[in-house]
């Protein structure tokens, strides 16, 4: 009898001391961190070695170091480093941060509504972008040419910020009463301005000529084709300002996934995180969307990922995802530009084959336990 | 020292929930709030917590009113138990009781805050549970868990704040053993200067662990006062409907309460049998 019961404690854990098992959680936590760091580390520099021009990964660092003055013994010829500087490496990073901000989006969001099937699509972020892009291309040479000829090249990215902005504000005002914000409201809500969103833009789509039609379709597929120094120096401020305080709200979040009056009982200001994670959320969102366009599904699985692997303790899944999915979103890209050479696959395509699986895998896992909805 | 609620009223168009209700809950003190369904307790709950505000009276605590509380003092002093639990993330439960310790972290968690939680977790049998997932854990166990959290949360003995704990239906889910603990260490928590407010369905709880009971129904206080005066046939058969003979305890200090169930009416019986004729078919 005595021994059964021990048995029993040491398959509960019981006879490991708590302390050790806590730091191994810890420990875990660490190694994840550090392995997705050198992941993306090496994601980074094959692709920015692959493609039409070959640049082998020695030849990628030799000519990063020798750009920031330290020159080493590699051998390297010009074409490649003006095609790493120009073409590769903008490309890459932008991979890197739109990734990152669209994962760190999803876990916030994901974390804010207690609703592990949330991510910012789903609340008409990204639709909304896309509508105001699509009025643009079809309308912006006639009904809105004031628009068009104020904001000048950069109309694109500008109207899918603003339409993004636009949709949060709405969907925050119809959700909120008093100071206080409903979920289930904003997430009934969402689905309604994805819908009027789809309606618009199918409407755009039914009177665009052809080469609008293209422009169209890149946008809602979204493509890291339009990277450049000069996008990233646009999109950076927003990011920052947007991304990096998240991180702080870390432990906020972990209460909220109690509840909501359980986290203002734990002295949170429930209202006021909401607030902040929403304008961020709707920040980032909306300058990705108006540099790449829409691309799903990285801040639907990201989070997901991170949780099966550490636990579901913000602390770890906000940083985690956001280099998971600069991973992943670079890795994508690569597949994408590269899978058809010379056609570029929109970067959409490749992220859906990814996450939608994905999200069926754990539809059927979980089918029955109802514990996503 | 204590939460003091005045004139409480609390209206949804002409329905009154709550009406001029005034209760004081004192520190060291175990008040047991009964009353039918819907008579407004969990509105009271959430009105002494600050969830709600009432259309008409005031809450102070420490005499100091309860807007007036910075959240994060507030939350080292008060803890609040949910009645249901909606956590669907998968912490492990030892991660859920850590959560309890928020409002006396900064930065990181200590190695006094960890004592705290393995204590609390001792304290309500859920140490083993301590690297289980949580929604892998059945009713019971997270409603101990919870416990767990929210007695980390005005652990504290080293400090000189007053601490208040407001359990809400705390012995949901349970079966008898963890009923009489949970309430167990509640009236520990009371006679070391804790004031505790527990809102119960089971009167024979009540009346062994509370000091006071206070009666809601519809919206009113009964009456509120030692479980012996309380506790009478009349005043069950008033606001319960239900009739019963109230007899000392044979081992306890307390009234024992026992329903008497006879079936009287041909009505009844009638509806008895085609039950249980459904139930057979």
């Amino acid at each position: 009898m005595r021994a059964t019961i021990s048995q029993e404690r040491n398959r509960l854990g019981w006879a490991i001391p708590t302390s050790l098992k806590q730091s191994l959680y810890l420990y875990r936590s660490v190694v994840v961190l550090v392995a997705l760091c050198l992941m993306l580390v090496i994601i980074t520099i094959v692709a920015a070695g692959t493609g039409a021009v070959e640049i082998s990964p020695r030849q990628v660092i030799g000519i990063l170091l020798d750009e920031v003055g330290i020159h080493t013994d590699i051998s390297f010829e010009e074409r490649q480093r003006v095609v790493l500087m120009i073409i590769r490496l903008p490309r890459v990073v932008m991979g890197v941060l739109i990734g990152a901000s669209l994962a760190v989006s999803g876990t916030a969001i994901q974390g804010l509504f207690r609703n592990p099937l949330a991510d910012p699509g789903l609340i008409g972020i990204s639709s909304g972008a896309a509508l105001a892009t699509a009025i643009i291309i079809v309308l912006g040479s006639t009904t809105f040419k004031s628009v068009t000829d104020l904001l000048g090249a950069q109309r694109l990215p500008i109207s899918a910020f603003v339409g993004g902005i636009l949709t949060t504000l709405l969907i925050y005002r119809l959700s909120t009463v008093g100071g206080h914000t409903h979920v289930a409201t904003m997430l009934l809500a969402g689905i309604a301005i994805n819908a009027i969103a789809g309606a618009g833009i199918g409407m755009m789509i039914f009177i665009a000529t052809d080469e609008q039609l293209r422009d169209i379709t890149f946008w809602s597929l979204g493509s890291l084709g339009r990277a450049s120094w000069d996008n990233i120096k646009l999109l950076l401020p927003f990011l920052a300002i947007s991304l990096l305080p998240l991180p702080f709200s870390a432990r906020a979040l972990n209460t909220l996934l109690l509840g909501e009056s359980e986290a203002s009982h734990l002295g949170i200001h429930v209202e006021r995180v909401k607030a902040f994670v929403i304008i961020s959320v709707a920040l980032s969102v909306g300058a990705g969307v108006a540099v790449t366009g829409i691309i799903g599904f990285i801040g639907l699985v990201v989070p997901h990922l991170l949780r099966l692997m550490v636990g579901p303790d913000h602390r770890v899944v906000l940083p985690g995802s956001a280099l998971l999915g600069a991973s992943l979103l670079v890795g994508a890209d690569l597949v994408a530009r590269t899978v058809a050479v010379p056609a570029e696959v929109p970067i959409g395509i490749v992220t859906a084959l990814i996450g939608g699986p994905f999200f069926l895998y754990l539809l059927i896992r979980d089918r029955g336990r109802n514990k996503l909805l | 020292m204590s939460i003091k609620a005045t004139q409480i009223t609390v209206h949804v168009g002409n329905a009154y929930i709550l009406q001029d209700v005034s209760l004081c809950l004192n520190t060291g003190e175990l008040l047991a709030v009964v009353g039918p369904n819907g008579a407004g307790k969990s509105t009271l709950l959430k009105v002494l917590t600050g969830e709600l505000h009432p259309h008409k009276g005031t809450i102070s605590i420490d005499d100091k009113p309860l807007a007036r509380w910075p959240k994060k003092a507030l939350a080292q002093r008060r803890a609040v138990l949910p009645q249901n639990s909606t956590l669907s993330f998968g912490f492990t439960a030892l991660q859920v009781v850590l959560l309890g310790r928020t409002p006396h972290i900064r930065g990181i968690e200590s190695r006094h805050d960890y004592e705290i939680v393995h204590e609390a977790m001792r304290l309500t049998a859920t140490d083993h549970l301590a690297h289980r997932v949580y929604t892998t854990l059945s009713g019971g166990e997270r409603q101990r868990i919870q416990l767990a959290r929210v007695l980390a949360q005005i652990w504290g003995q080293d400090s000189n704040n007053t601490r208040y704990l407001l359990l809400d239906e705390p012995t949901n889910n349970l079966d008898i053993h963890h009923q009489h603990s949970i309430l167990r260490i509640a009236r520990h928590f009371a006679n070391n200067g804790t004031g505790v407010l527990a809102i119960l369905h089971d009167l024979n709880l009540a009346a062994q662990y509370a000091d006071r009971i206070l009666v809601l129904d519809k919206g009113m206080v009964a009456t509120v006062g030692t479980p012996k005066v309380v506790l009478t046939p009349h005043l069950i058969q008033n606001t319960f409907k239900l009739t019963v003979v109230v007899q000392d305890h044979p081992c306890m200090d307390c009234p024992l309460v026992i329903p008497v169930t006879h079936v009287n009416s041909v009505q009844e019986k009638d509806f008895l049998k085609q039950h249980f004729q459904e139930a057979i078919s």
